[in-house]
């Protein structure tokens, strides 16, 4: 069977960014009496990057696909198949992944939308996977491009929804990320995506909803917002941690000693904290953008990937363990020789 | 600093935020499971004595880690004596 490896890796964030202070006086803090620094003391988030108007999810992702194609080494004519995966999307339809692909100049490839909220990334590179091992594919790209901050409320008239919810959804920012899945030769012997878990846990799907956007409530775009997050995905999260991320190694063949570096989604430094000790692993392998960027949302992942690479904890063949959980809820865990 | 008046400072701010002005706040009672502090109040405590005793909680912040007036107290004595060393 045809094996896939990780062939090259892009970002982009967007140049304006805002401080945490900043976000926390737009969206109403000083005019209901709220102290300021919440933000930053429940997530650790300090400044994050929002989009320019005029630049959407697929101006994010091409950009990030472009940088990834030239990490690569390979044309937009070698791609065969392109998956957007982000929360946010350009409109209801088409599928953003049409305009990505348009502006990347990618013609001749099998493409679609993967909405997975924040794992919408991790079940990209599973299906890629599945698309390389089944001979459909050779080079899938996996793309995210989320614009997080134009689904973020800031005309808040309740103090307690101000207070209680908004700081989790106020630390969210904008920025794309991607990945060249290709088919591995014998050259890349070794490398490739290992394992992985996924697990839904439908019962709780009514927790962080995003109301508009859908039939349910077609015409009403003032429900188009994150709303924050919830105690009960904050558990689930960690959840990833203790019950998927075993099973995974040991399929795997790895021991704590064996990893080189994992990536989690970003949404608060205590909980990375809490996740890093529940591993086993030091500090220094396990990288954060949450304070320099906010939480990225699906784009999180590749984002990192690329930072903890820029950073030098990820190098070609590091055992690296990507983990994630969303709203939904689902929990992912995969491990990959990058 | 004062010890009492960093447990006088974490109770009041626990009183305001809650709007629980005769709430009785023992020294080991926990936020969460025994006065019922949500995890904004929580944060907002951190938040209030970082900014008044001028020191660092942010980093120590972890929302699954039982805290009381005493645990946060003994954190912040920490946190001074490392200051003042």
């Amino acid at each position: 069977m045809d094996r896939s490896y990780i062939r090259g890796m892009g970002m982009y964030v967007p140049e304006t960014t805002y401080t945490s202070i900043e976000i926390e006086e737009r969206a109403g803090y000083d005019k209901f009496g709220i102290k300021k620094g919440l933000v930053k003391m429940l997530t650790g988030c300090e400044s994050r990057h929002y989009v320019k108007d005029g630049e959407h999810s697929s101006d994010l992702a091409a950009n990030a696909g472009r940088n990834a194609l030239e990490d690569a080494g390979i044309e937009p004519s070698d791609i065969d198949a392109v998956l957007f995966c982000s929360i946010t999307q350009d409109f209801a339809e088409p599928a953003t992944v049409n305009v990505v692909m348009d502006k990347l100049d990618i013609r001749n490839a099998y493409s679609f939308d993967i909405k997975n909220a924040c794992n919408a990334f991790i079940s990209g590179l599973d299906v890629a996977d599945s698309l390389i091992k089944s001979g459909k594919a050779e080079n899938v790209l996996v793309v995210s491009g989320e614009a997080l901050s134009r689904w973020t409320k800031f005309d808040y008239d309740d103090r307690d929804e101000l207070l209680q919810r908004a700081p989790a959804a106020l630390s969210v920012g904008d920025g794309g990320g991607a990945f060249v899945v290709s088919k591995a030769t014998e050259n890349e012997e070794g490398r490739g995506i290992v394992n992985s878990r996924f697990h839904t846990m439908p019962e709780v799907w009514n927790n962080n909803v995003i109301w508009g956007g859908g039939v349910v409530y077609p015409k009403d775009a003032s429900l188009l917002y994150i709303p924050g997050t919830t105690k009960a995905l904050i558990d689930m999260h960690q959840d990833v941690s203790r019950n998927y991320i075993p099973p995974v190694m040991k399929k795997s063949g790895w021991d704590k000693q064996d990893i080189d570096c994992v990536l989690v989604s970003q949404v608060a430094k205590w909980i990375t904290k809490n996740i890093r000790n529940i591993i086993g692993v030091e500090k220094e392998i396990m990288p954060e953008i949450v304070e320099t960027m906010g939480n990225i949302g699906a784009a999180n992942i590749p984002i990192m990937a690329c930072e903890a690479r820029r950073m030098g904890i990820l190098k070609e063949r590091s055992k690296t363990l990507i983990l994630g959980g969303a709203v939904g809820a689902n929990m992912g865990v995969m491990s990959v020789v990058m | 600093m004062d010890r009492q008046e960093i447990k006088d400072t974490i109770k009041k701010t626990l009183k305001d935020m809650m709007n629980k002005n005769d709430l009785v706040i023992n020294d080991d009672d926990l936020f969460y499971e025994d006065l019922g502090a949500d995890s904004i109040v929580i944060v907002q405590a951190f938040l209030t004595c970082q900014e008044k005793f001028d020191v660092l909680l942010a980093d120590e912040l972890n929302l699954m880690e039982p805290v009381s007036v005493n645990i946060l107290t003994d954190l912040i004595c920490k946190k001074l004596e490392e200051r003042a060393s």
